[in-house]
C-alpha cells in the first residue's frame, strides 16, 4: 500500500522540484525619478557567435547586429534648488553631471544577418544565444568611449534645454554651469 | 587477394561508423563552446530629446512557447523576463506662458518612454527542440508587451503625472515663479 501511494505521488514530487519557483518570484517595484533625459544615441554592434569545436565536423557560426538605444540626461533629484541664484533678468543655475539613465536593446533589434552551420551540427540552443547576447550587452555598456561621446552631447543639450527654457519666460542673461 | 579487399572495406566501413558516430555525439550530446566575438562597435546617430521621466517600474513575467515535435509530443521553451518601464512627458510638446510672476504650463499625457528588456533581463528556463532566433523574438515581444501592460494596470502613468507635476512645479518655482500653474491634456 505503501509503496503504491509513493509510486503514484513520485510524478507529483518530481514536478514540484522541477518547477523553479525561484525564477518566478518577481520583484514588483514602482519608483519615483526624475530623469531628465536630453540625449538619445543610437549604438550599432555586430558580433558573432562562434563555436570552434569540432570544426572539422562543419561550421557552426551565426552572425548578429544589434542596435542598442541610450538615453542619458540630468537627474534632477540631485538638483540643488539653492544653487540657483537670480537678478532681473539674469539667471545662473548649477546642474548635476549627465548620467546615462538606460539601455535599450529590444528584441527585434537583434538581428540575425548570416548564418552558416553545417550538416553533421546542430543549431544553436536559446541558451547559447542567451549568453552570447548578454555579452555583447556587457560590452556595449562597457565602453568608455561611447559613454563619454553620449554624456558630452547630453551636456550640451541639456544647457541648450535650459537655455531655450528660461528664454521664453523673460530671462536674458542665462548661465549654466556642471558641478564638478 | 578477395580477402584483402574484405577486410579493406571492413576497416573503410569501420572508419566512417567511428566519423558518424562521433559526429551524432558532437551534435546531440557533447557541449561545445559558443563565445562571442565582436566584429566593430559604433555610435550610429545621436539626437536631441527632452524627456521628463518620472516614474520607473519594474516587473518580471514568465511566457512559453510551444510546437510539434519531429516525432513525437512538443518542444516547450519558457522563459523569464525581468523589465523596466520608463514613464513620464516629453517636455518638446511642453507649452509655457509666463504672466507676472505667474508660469502657466501645458503638458501632453504621461506615457511611456521606454519598455527595457534587454538580453540579460532574460533567462530561458527550460527548452526542448530547435527554436529559431525569429520565434524566440516573437516570444521576447510577448513579455515586453505583458509587462508594459502589467505597468500600466498599476498605475504607472499616474504615478508619472502626480510626480511630474510635483518635480515641475519645484523646478519652476527654484527658477524664480512664485506661481506655478501645470495643466495636463488629457487626451493626446
Amino acid at each position: 500500500m505503501k509503496k503504491t501511494t509513493f509510486i503514484l505521488a513520485l510524478p507529483l514530487l518530481l514536478a514540484a522540484c522541477s518547477s523553479n519557483n525561484a525564477d518566478a518570484d518577481f520583484q514588483k517595484q514602482l519608483k519615483q525619478v526624475a530623469e531628465l533625459g536630453t540625449v538619445e544615441g543610437k549604438i550599432n554592434k555586430v558580433f558573432a557567435l562562434n563555436d570552434e569545436d569540432y570544426s572539422w565536423l562543419g561550421n557552426r557560426t551565426e552572425i548578429y547586429e544589434c542596435k542598442a538605444t541610450v538615453k542619458a540626461g540630468i537627474d534632477m533629484d540631485k538638483f540643488n534648488s539653492e544653487k540657483v541664484n537670480t537678478d532681473g533678468d539674469k539667471i545662473t543655475i548649477e546642474l548635476p553631471e549627465p548620467e546615462i539613465f538606460s539601455y535599450n536593446i529590444t528584441p527585434d533589434e537583434i538581428r540575425e544577418i548570416f548564418s552558416d552551420i553545417g550538416t553533421l551540427r546542430s543549431n544553436f540552443s536559446e541558451k547559447e544565444r542567451e549568453d552570447v547576447f548578454q555579452a555583447a550587452e556587457v560590452e556595449i555598456k562597457g565602453d568608455e568611449d561611447i559613454r563619454n561621446s553620449i554624456l558630452k552631447e547630453a551636456k550640451e543639450s541639456a544647457k541648450t534645454f535650459f537655455e531655450v527654457l528660461l528664454r521664453q519666460n523673460g530671462y536674458n542673461t542665462i548661465n549654466i554651469n556642471f558641478e564638478n | 587477394m578477395t580477402k584483402g579487399i574484405v577486410k579493406k572495406v571492413i576497416l573503410a566501413a569501420c572508419a566512417i561508423a567511428i566519423i558518424i558516430g562521433y559526429a551524432c555525439y558532437a551534435k546531440f550530446f557533447k557541449k561545445s563552446t559558443t563565445e562571442m566575438v565582436s566584429i566593430s562597435q559604433s555610435i550610429e546617430e545621436m539626437k536631441k530629446i527632452s524627456e521628463f521621466c518620472t516614474a520607473n517600474y519594474f516587473q518580471g513575467v514568465m511566457v512559453m512557447d510551444s510546437m510539434p515535435g519531429i516525432l513525437l509530443g512538443y518542444n516547450k521553451i519558457v522563459m523569464t523576463a525581468n523589465g523596466q518601464i520608463r514613464a513620464g512627458f516629453d517636455l518638446s510638446q511642453m507649452e509655457t506662458e509666463s504672466v507676472g510672476d505667474t508660469l502657466k504650463i501645458t503638458l501632453q499625457p504621461a506615457k511611456i518612454l521606454d519598455t527595457i528588456v534587454n538580453p540579460s533581463g532574460f533567462k530561458t528556463i527550460t527548452e526542448s527542440g530547435s527554436w529559431s532566433h525569429q520565434r524566440t523574438t516573437k516570444l521576447k515581444n510577448k513579455a515586453r508587451g505583458e509587462i508594459a501592460k502589467l505597468a500600466v494596470n498599476d498605475g504607472v502613468l499616474t504615478a508619472a503625472k502626480e510626480n511630474g507635476i510635483k518635480l515641475l512645479t519645484a523646478m519652476f518655482s527654484s527658477f524664480g515663479f512664485d506661481n506655478v500653474e501645470i495643466t495636463v491634456n488629457q487626451k493626446q
